[in-house]
């Protein structure tokens, strides 16, 4: 047996007695089997997480809105100069407008516990009660305060004193309604992908959508919703998804999607190739 | 291990965000680590993960100056033995000598360099694998992600088991064959 089919056997746990002397009996006396063997994992681990990733993003249901309105898509690009020169017009309104009209909100203040900042790129409104500002600044958010991004805009969340960090794509709504232990985000459009750091399991982050509720301990996800759809792909760890009809919360994996909308049960999919629809071995029930 | 280019710089002490932050750029390697060890992707993951939330709480007791990599690589370690033994699994899989040896070989050869390298290999994988048709993909991941059997891998890509194993293999070497000319082209720099 050559090396490298050893290797992938102890990665697959498949050793015999005699295949697991051999490798002990070759870890020991070879210094460059050592090495060969951590190159090995290491680059079968970095294609497994990098391929779950790109898996994720070629499911049917992540491509599907481009493929069925072809329409649309042209008129986008038939409408594209014109929308271009109207933004420019809007813009300098914008910037009009906000010398006028807005108050600037206070920059964030920095290292502040249980504080979450907002990268703001392009444009992006902000609602507190019943005042809306047109962000141009980092800013320190308030739970309750609701963030929309315009067509060109983004906004990055960056929760202090851990990695977690939420991107709000273009054309988004969110609203954060708790901000320290027990973060809880309303999404109620548009598309977001989080990186969550690992939660404290007595305080889960929730991610809820018009269709869904998404409990979240630690992991990365990209989490899309409409007034007809949500949908959830997790490229890391693992989401707690519910199915409201059937009473239950399905555990989501890495590299797999759900949706959910109004009439109830969520669609999982184990995985993006037609093949393997009734061999999901990943997604499975959990006790509500 | 090459300790000082893994050390934090400032010797006071340090907060669980910014060891946190610190341990999180490992989070690749801690993973190759944890599934060397449980030879399980999914365990390796769960592992790292509890690693982190450890990590968070035990802050305090992280030595300023201390290696980041090494400390999160021993609890990681534990994590492992504690998920081995808690799916009460030993008898399989906890071959003493075999986890100690596997161990060792990643105290030795996981040096900051080794470290930077994964980091640009990443980045060269992220470009070569969006090459990779999604049957090639699913295979793929079929087989170390899922580990599925060549014979149940066979069934569901309809081809031969021996097909099966001539694919996997040349897929990696294809992949292998990209990375090592991207990163040569320096389009990847470590």
């Amino acid at each position: 047996m050559n090396r490298e089919e050893l290797f992938d056997k102890h990665l697959r746990g498949e050793l015999t007695e005699r295949d697991a002397v051999e490798l002990k009996d070759l870890l020991s006396r070879d210094k460059e089997a050592g090495r060969a063997l951590v190159d090995y994992v290491n680059e079968t681990s970095l294609m497994v997480r990098v391929g779950s990733q790109i898996q994720s993003a070629l499911l049917p249901g992540n491509v599907s809105k481009l493929v069925d309105k072809p329409d649309m898509a042209r008129r986008r690009r038939s409408l594209a100069w014109e929308r271009m020169a109207l933004a420019a017009c809007l813009a300098a309104l914008a910037v009009v407008a906000a010398r006028f009209a807005f108050k600037e909100p206070q920059r964030v203040s920095e290292g502040k516990a249980g504080a979450v900042e907002l990268v703001v790129q392009g444009g992006v409104d902000l609602q507190r009660g019943n005042e809306r500002f047109r962000l141009t600044a980092d800013f320190e958010l308030e739970p309750g305060d609701t963030i929309t991004t315009t067509t060109n805009g983004k906004a990055t969340l960056h929760y202090a004193n851990e990695v977690t960090q939420i991107e709000l794509q273009p054309d988004s709504n969110i609203r954060p309604r708790r901000i320290g232990r027990g973060k809880e985000i309303e999404l109620r459009r548009g598309s977001l992908q989080a990186r969550v750091a690992p939660q404290p399991k007595d305080k889960p982050m929730l991610v809820t959508t018009p269709h869904a509720r998404a409990t979240v301990l630690g992991t990365e996800f990209i989490m899309e919703a409409d007034a007809a759809l949500t949908k959830l792909d997790v490229l890391e760890g693992k989401v707690s998804w519910p199915a409201a009809r059937m009473r239950r919360r399905f555990v989501v994996n890495a590299g797999y999607s759900a949706t959910s909308d109004s009439r109830g049960p969520s669609k999982l999919s184990p995985c993006g190739f037609r093949q393997c629809l009734n061999t999901n071995k990943l997604s499975k029930e959990e006790p509500k | 291990v090459a300790e000082t280019n893994c050390q934090l710089e400032a010797p006071s002490a340090i907060s669980a965000e910014d060891l946190l932050r610190a341990a999180f750029k490992y989070h690749d390697a801690l993973v190759s680590y944890a599934y060397a060890l449980l030879q399980d992707w999914s365990l390796a993951q769960d592992a790292v993960q509890e690693t982190f939330i450890v990590l968070q709480k035990k802050h305090e007791e992280f030595k300023p100056g201390a290696n980041v990599f090494t400390w999160a690589r021993q609890m990681v370690r534990y994590e492992a033995l504690n998920l081995l033994r808690s799916r009460n699994r030993e008898s399989c899989l906890i071959d003493e000598e075999l986890f100690a040896l596997v161990d060792a070989q990643f105290e030795e050869h996981m040096s900051q360099d080794a470290l930077a390298r994964l980091d640009a290999q990443k980045a060269a994988l992220q470009n070569c694998m969006t090459r990779l048709d999604a049957d090639s993909l699913a295979m793929l991941l079929g087989f170390y992600k899922e580990r599925f059997s060549c014979d149940h891998l066979a069934t569901l890509h309809q081809r031969s088991v021996n097909a099966i194993r001539l694919s996997l293999s040349r897929i990696r070497s294809r992949l292998r064959e990209c990375v090592r000319h991207r990163l040569a082209l320096g389009e990847i720099k470590p």
